[in-house]
């Protein structure tokens, strides 16, 4: 499935209109763009803990992460938890934060191994972290779509996901889809820390800027070749500039056609919150998948590793996950071995 | 109007510029270029390619003002 109707499909979800406000208004003109709801529910600790005792997690595991809450926020105390709980889940996570270009399919493995959704949560956040660390937003963005489809409203990583969805499409880059969730982030985590919420505000003003700046060079190009014009040039390569003008416009007619379908250009489209987090599980820091990187990236360690081990994960890709996440996995690797990374 | 629409506006006069611009390169002989009547055509040209540039100047500025002001309104 590609972007768009990856995204398309996460959009039905997370854009709901009420009827009410699908119908022409009274005067028969066009109806109003449709709200956004917000599909996100307050952490709720309560139930978070419950799932976690049915995970066997023991008092003493419960007693760390209450304590932990204050000192490291409810979303890191909840991944320390986990990772208490579940050693398969630490070790893989280990491995991630060791820039280990294992880390990814030993995630993807425990993926497809539970049934639990609070701990698919957990593990599909880690892979969204891993991919955004290799410079791989493509993928970051198809594995919080499964988080933001599947897990929504079972951890208290909620508001860390959507903004990392954000940042995803933001950096794919796919601005027209970035811009939205990032508003939604903002309207829906008021809480969320300021550091997560400034970056959030300071990436839609350059988001919109790189928008505006399109048609700003498109009109620089058609200033030249009214220049060109005039003077009696119009062989080839000022048809070919005429034609790359056209290319540009179907692409932002297809980037607003889009937006206007969403009904979240403006930030009136999206609507109040309906029941806006009251906590947020966001921890400190710059808020950019930046933050994610390590001196050493995953591609770094993949060019240099023997090819028995290489060949070790690549034969594990194929013969231990089913097709969608092989083929996940398949693109991940294949992106790392290109020099994918930008880093 | 929605911004979609008015791209389509500009694509659509910007298709008609160059197809009168693919015209204009195949149909007339270098040697009438030169005259009146060829001055006259390319002017023209360029002065709907110019056309088509100050709308989408427009429209940029427009978008714009509605960012900032979207921006002001928060």
């Amino acid at each position: 499935m590609n972007l768009i109707a990856r995204t398309a499909l996460l959009l039905a979800v997370l854009a709901v209109a009420s009827p009410a406000q699908q119908e022409p208004s009274a005067a028969g003109g066009p109806p109003p763009a449709p709200q956004v709801i917000n599909p996100f529910s307050p952490f709720d600790r309560a139930a978070y803990e419950a799932r976690c005792k049915q995970l066997g997690a023991t008092d003493a595991h419960l007693q760390t992460f209450a304590a932990q809450i204050a000192e490291l926020g409810v979303s890191r105390a909840a991944e320390n938890l986990m990772r208490a709980m579940l050693p398969a889940f630490d070790a893989a996570v280990k491995l991630s934060e060791a820039a280990d270009p294992r880390a990814a399919l030993d995630l993807a493995k425990l993926l497809v191994a539970t049934e639990d959704s609070a701990v698919q949560g957990h593990i599909r956040y880690q892979m969204a972290k891993v991919f955004l660390d290799s410079d791989d937003p493509d993928r970051a963005v198809e594995i919080l779509t499964e988080y933001l489809t599947k897990n929504l409203n079972t951890t208290p990583l909620d508001p860390e996901a959507a903004f990392f969805y954000a940042q995803a499409l933001g950096e794919i880059p796919r601005a027209d889809l970035a811009i939205p969730r990032f508003k939604a982030f903002l309207q829906w985590f008021p809480d969320a820390s300021e550091r997560f919420r400034a970056t959030a505000q300071q990436r839609i003003a350059e988001l919109e800027r790189q928008q505006e700046s399109r048609l700003h060079v498109l009109a620089d190009g058609m200033k030249k070749t009214t220049r060109d014009l005039r003077k009696q040039k119009t062989d080839k390569p000022v048809q070919v500039e005429q034609e790359g003008y056209i290319e540009e416009l179907d692409e932002l007619i297809e980037m607003y056609e889009e937006r206007e379908k969403q009904g979240s250009g403006p930030p009136s489209g999206n609507g109040p919150s309906q029941s806006p987090a009251s906590q947020s599980g966001l921890p400190d820091g710059d808020g950019s998948a930046k933050q994610l990187e390590k001196t050493r990236t995953v591609a770094d360690r993949w060019g240099p590793m023997k090819d028995k081990d290489r060949e070790k994960i690549e034969s594990e890709v194929q013969n231990s996950l089913p097709p969608e996440y092989r083929k996940m996995l398949e693109e991940y690797y294949k992106k790392l071995g290109t020099g994918g990374s930008n880093q | 109007m929605p911004i979609s629409a008015e791209l389509k506006m500009i694509r659509y006069l910007q298709e008609r510029v160059n197809k009168r611009t693919k015209e204009f390169e195949t149909g007339v002989p270098v040697a009438l270029r030169e005259t009146e009547d060829g001055r006259a055509t390319t002017d023209e040209l360029s002065g709907k390619q110019a056309r088509v540039r100050d709308l989408t100047r427009k429209l940029a500025h427009k978008l714009n003002q509605e960012n900032h002001a979207e921006e002001g309104g928060k």
